[in-house]
């Protein structure tokens, strides 16, 4: 009786599991994998290596840094605005309509300039858009 | 999808709530960052670096580590449990996930200490 349940337990679960894999769940998995070595180092680099304001400002002008950088930050607005689309999908009708992804993508290549246009900034000591 | 209330409930529980947190950081992060965005940009972005340095932020830094660690660690369990086909919850999995946060929190906050007693 109970090995049963088990064995149609795990067959259920296979079949969520194979259902719910889509380009989104594959790619939160690999950005998320990514962000551990980004983050990671984004952290090590700015508490380990930091000493002043001086020094963080002057390694954003080094190119290696800014691709660092920009790296995590594709990588960190996909990750976490596909989270919260996930999030939202489960708990909110509107969410679920089939618009609402443009929107999610809309957020997230204004984010991502955002902060493109911030490390230009860094680099070349005035933003590429000008909003003050 | 239901859900039971289960260590693995909680710890989905956990992960959502710092995936949120850790978002909405990351937009504290860039609107404080964008003082660099103003005309005479270093000036204003030194003045927020100041503000920032104080002891009461860097407390805030050890917390946002934790939740960041909690995130990840956990992320990294999930990701072993999908290819590694453990469907259910592992026991094991959730204290080796729990131990090294803590772990590694108390090295951040080893580390950060001397910023904030000083």
């Amino acid at each position: 009786m109970a090995t049963e349940k088990v064995s149609s337990e795990s067959i259920q679960a296979k079949h969520d599991l194979a259902s719910s894999v889509s380009w989104s769940w594959i790619l939160q998995r690999f950005t998320g994998i990514l962000l551990l070595v980004f983050l990671g180092g984004h952290l090590w680099v700015e508490h380990f290596m930091n000493t002043s304001v001086h020094v963080v400002t002057s390694r954003l002008r080094n190119g290696i840094f800014v691709v660092l950088d920009a790296g995590l930050l594709i990588t960190v607005v996909y990750h976490g605005l596909n989270g919260l689309h996930g999030i939202l999908q489960e708990t909110w009708a509107v969410a679920r309509s089939w618009w609402f992804r443009y929107l999610v993508w809309a957020l997230g290549l204004v984010t991502m300039c955002w902060g493109m246009d911030i490390l230009w900034a860094f680099l070349y000591r005035r933003p590429f858009l000008v909003i003050g | 999808m239901h859900h039971q209330r289960t260590r693995g409930h909680t710890a989905f529980i956990a992960h959502r709530i710092s995936g949120l947190l850790i978002l909405g950081y990351l937009y504290l992060h860039l609107i404080l960052l964008s003082a660099i965005l103003l005309p005479n940009g270093t000036t204003h972005f030194n003045a927020v670096a100041a503000v920032v340095e104080r002891p009461v932020f860097i407390v805030g830094d050890v917390v946002l580590f934790g939740i960041i660690l909690i995130h990840g660690l956990n992320g990294i369990r999930l990701v072993v449990a999908d290819f590694g086909g453990l469907i259910r919850t592992s026991r094991l999995g959730i204290w080796l996930t729990m131990v090294t946060v803590a772990v590694l929190l108390g090295i951040g906050l080893l580390v950060l200490l001397p910023d904030i007693v000083r």
